[in-house]
């Protein structure tokens, strides 16, 4: 399991005079995460670029790790189907390419759109041999050249920014522990985004209508990356990094570091005397909750309701206050959970926080998680948008269009192709997740993965044997059953439950019936709840685990059998509670 | 019994050592020992401007096995202009006499306390200090044995004495404020919330007019107006016995509940209350 330093932008670009035959022109704008403003360089036929670097990328990696992999994202067009196109790319350091390091270039068309282009990864080294030293260097980065072939004069090759990502030894695993002893390493990644309305009981989830498009509303999204040591890539609006930071051995529940403009501070549910100072001033916070947006698949989101503090967390009134009064409109904040026992925080998500209500006891704010807004244009066939037209290949269409990279190993081994015209134009991020959903996927995001799951694959296993593991009370839902999937004039009839109810989706993303039985065997799924205190669960939650659970309140002594799907934090009452689709068997 | 009623400390700085970064040294005057200051290393020195009127000192969330007060007096004069912007000069006062600034070649006062821990003392220590009528500076030397200097609050200022609790009979009951959570197998998960002391007060006290008739105690009226009144909830270092030793009957506490007073014709009451810890 590796640690991460989170995906950064440069603090330095330099265009290097002299080493190619055009110079590049507003090179600054290479550090900013924008389209609209982007170095650029004038090509005529068959010349090169100066060579451009890219380095002092604030990167903090602790001393001693080692190196694991280096991932770097070019936001790049050219302005034709043939030129111009990235020549050579490599590693540097104090204005040198590294010791024998592979030029990851290779003459790649920049194509005339913008494109995020992701060299290396989390186990490439680039041939080189690295250090956290070397990293951590204000003078290391990327290097590289554009080149315009024998076809147009005065093409353009524009940057728009550049992205580093250092892998490294994570020499903490996020281990939990029971009181019993027993113990599991976790190592979760999850991704979801914000979406209310969710939850009306308290359970993971509770999806009350058989009908996909009430339940849609995707429209933004999030990272979430659980299990590990995570180096915060969250910016202030001053572009400052919020420094990453370990916790110690003791402390539990919320820690809640929050940044303004110019300030930083630890925030927590109460004092808690970690390596940092977490001050006590949240006096509630609403349940976080990752949930799916259908029982058959799709995007898995985050909503967080609100967050309350003490007034004097602001205007100044004490050293860990913030400074500003009235309080900031907007705040940016990372979650993370701790339990005893183990030295580093859990992170959730990120999030801004917006100023919600000013009151003499309390100052609260709703959190917002940032979103995706491309779009897909009215008219588009999802069959001929992607390249390949199979759910990985449009999958791989999404990321490219929200500079993404697909991992698609847990996807099934022969997905469907589809078969759709858009009516209207839609956001990507909505479509990807009803795509999803109708062919039985979920997916998440996390670090720029975006992750495809098949619904039927198992992601890892976690066994609840131990009645000390969780709390009394699991819940065994049976939603209304469903009878006949109707998807436009495609449908599923099933033979068990002639009384159920239509489920009907008003799409058909594949044009035929092919999916629509697999979303019959969800839908009628038994929907299982696990409530578990925060020490057993915190950390816990991927996409697809397998857990499996003794239960011996029953009538019948019974093990139940899940694929978790959803998660909902409770900081407030110290407790998580699961959820997923499984089965419940006598012992 | 004793609780120091009142906030004489002007002003604190670290004179020698350096501080942990997240917990500087102010962390000592505000009023929760989980905000503490650390040191980074065994030794530090925390530098507090004092009105002069503090009567005792009380330590709490205190790791020190050894603290040195020195207590220096200013002697600072300062001659400059007037409201008009005239120069103050020496001249004679109304009724003639000569009016000079001399310099008598005494040195500044300076007094020394000392706290040597002997035995475990809970993190509290409590030091009877003179008060000084002029505003004075009062250096902490503290040092660990071992690890890093850790104080969760320092309190001074002048000391309400009443009577030793009634019959000297002292109630204590923690209360618990942790979390249960019912497991699977009928076993209690259990947040640690942690505990404090909450600790019933009856005292004898003068309710009539003029002084206590029975010694130099503060008066109940004194006391609510004094104390009650401005302070309310607000935690107080107290001493509630000056016969036992202080590791255990010094705290940091506040009224959980407003004091209460019965009193009857002979002008004396007992005021009773609950004091909770606040640690």
């Amino acid at each position: 399991m590796a640690a991460d330093t989170g995906l950064q932008l440069p603090g330095t670009v330099l265009d290097v005079a002299g080493t190619g035959d055009r110079s590049w022109s507003n090179d600054d704008n290479a550090k900013t995460e924008s389209d609209s403003e982007y170095a650029e360089c004038l090509h005529d036929k068959a010349d090169y670029s100066n060579d451009f670097r890219l380095y002092n990328f604030g990167l903090t990696i602790p001393a001693g790790r080692e190196i694991k992999g280096v991932k770097i994202q070019l936001r790049m067009r050219g302005e034709g189907a043939l030129d111009p196109r990235l020549n050579e790319c490599y590693l540097i350091e104090n204005g040198s390419i590294l010791s024998g390091c592979e030029d990851k270039g290779t003459d790649q068309l920049l194509g005339s759109n913008w494109y995020t282009r992701t060299l290396g990864g989390e186990t490439d080294l680039w041939n080189c041999s690295l250090t956290s030293a070397i990293c951590n260097s204000s003078t290391f980065g990327i290097q590289m050249k554009t080149y315009c072939g024998a076809n147009q004069n005065n093409w353009h090759a524009r940057l728009a920014w550049a992205k580093i990502q250092v892998f490294y030894e994570d020499i903490e695993t996020a281990e939990v522990q029971d009181g019993a002893g027993k113990s599991e390493v976790i190592e979760v990644v999850v991704t979801g985004s914000f979406q209310d309305g969710l939850e009306q009981d308290g359970s993971a989830f509770a999806p009350e209508s058989a009908d996909v498009e009430e339940e849609a509303s995707f429209s933004d999204s999030i990272v979430v990356h659980v299990g590990t040591v995570i180096s915060d890539g969250i910016v202030r609006a001053d572009a400052a990094a919020v420094t990453p930071e370990d916790e110690g051995d003791d402390g539990s529940g919320l820690l809640l570091a929050v940044a303004s403009d110019s300030e930083y501070r630890n925030y927590s549910t109460k004092d808690q005397n970690l390596s940092y100072l977490w001050h006590g001033v949240i006096t509630g916070i609403d349940s976080i909750k990752m949930t799916l947006s259908t029982k058959h698949g799709g995007f898995i989101q985050v909503s967080a309701g609100q967050v309350r503090f003490t007034p004097d967390a602001f205007g100044g009134l004490n050293h860990w206050s913030f400074s500003d009064w009235p309080p900031p409109k907007t705040l940016t904040a990372i979650f993370r959970c701790k339990i005893p026992g183990q030295q580093y925080s859990t992170k959730l998500f990120e999030g801004i926080l917006y100023r919600a209500r000013i009151g003499e006891e309390t100052v609260v704010y709703d959190v917002y998680i940032s979103s995706y807004t491309e779009t897909i244009p009215s008219g588009t066939s999802l069959a001929s948008w992607p390249s390949t037209n199979t759910l990985v290949g449009f999958f791989s269409k999404v990321c490219d269009v929200l500079g993404l990279t697909l991992d698609s190993s847990k996807a099934a081994v022969s997905p469907p192709a589809l078969s759709h015209t858009l009516q209207n134009e839609r956001l990507v991020i909505d479509v990807a997740d009803e795509v999803a959903a109708f062919c039985c996927h979920c997916f998440w995001i996390e670090n720029g993965t975006l992750y495809l799951q098949a619904m039927a694959n198992a992601n890892g296993t976690l066994s609840l044997q131990n009645t000390n593991d969780y709390l009394r009370t699991p819940r065994y839902i049976d939603e209304v059953p469903v009878n006949r999937v109707v998807a436009e004039s495609g449908e599923y009839v099933g033979s068990e439950y002639p009384f159920g109810n239509d489920y009907e989706l008003s799409v058909n993303y594949t044009g035929d019936d092919s999916q629509l039985q697999a979303i019959y065997n969800l839908v009628n799924a038994l929907w299982i709840d696990i409530p578990m205190p925060v020490s057993v669960g915190c950390g816990e939650f991927v996409p697809g685990k397998e857990v499996t659970v003794l239960d011996n309140r029953l009538a019948v002594e019974s093990e139940a059998v899940l694929k978790m799907r959803a998660v909902v934090y409770d900081f407030m009452s110290r407790k998580i509670t699961i959820g997923g689709d499984g089965s419940l068997d006598q012992v | 019994m004793k609780v120091i009623s009142g906030d004489t400390i002007l002003s604190v700085s670290l004179f020698s050592g350096t501080a942990n970064v997240s917990y500087p040294v102010d962390n000592v005057l505000n009023e929760y020992p989980r905000k503490p200051f650390k040191a980074t290393g065994s030794a530090a020195t925390i530098r507090i401007a004092e009105s002069g009127d503090g009567e005792a000192v009380a330590m709490f969330a205190a790791n020190a096995d050894s603290v040195t007060i020195t207590s220096v007096v200013g002697t600072s004069v300062l001659v400059g202009d007037d409201e008009s912007g005239e120069d103050i000069e020496l001249g004679d006062d109304e009724s003639g006499f000569t009016l000079t600034l001399c310099d008598t070649g005494e040195e500044p006062e300076e007094l020394v306390y000392q706290y040597v821990k002997e035995n475990e003392n809970n993190g509290v220590i409590w030091m009877p200090i003179s008060p000084s009528g002029y505003q004075r500076t009062l250096d902490f030397v503290c040092t660990v044995n071992a690890g890093h200097v850790e104080i969760g609050i320092i309190a001074t200022g002048p000391v309400m004495t009443l009577r030793e609790m009634e019959r000297q009979t002292y109630q204590e009951g923690p209360v618990d404020y942790s979390i249960d959570l019912e497991l699977q197998s009928g076993n209690f998960y259990r947040v640690d919330l942690g505990r404090s002391r909450q600790i019933p007060v009856s005292v004898y006290m003068w309710a009539g007019d003029g002084d206590d008739p029975g010694g130099d105690f503060t008066t109940y009226f004194d006391f609510y107006n004094d104390l009650v009144f401005p302070s309310g909830k607000a935690p107080k270092a107290w001493l509630l016995s000056e016969s036992l030793d202080p590791a255990r009957y010094a705290l940091w506490g506040r009224f959980e509940v407003m004091p209460k007073l019965a009193n009857w014709r002979s002008g004396f009451g007992i005021m009773s209350t609950l004091i909770r810890e606040i640690n």
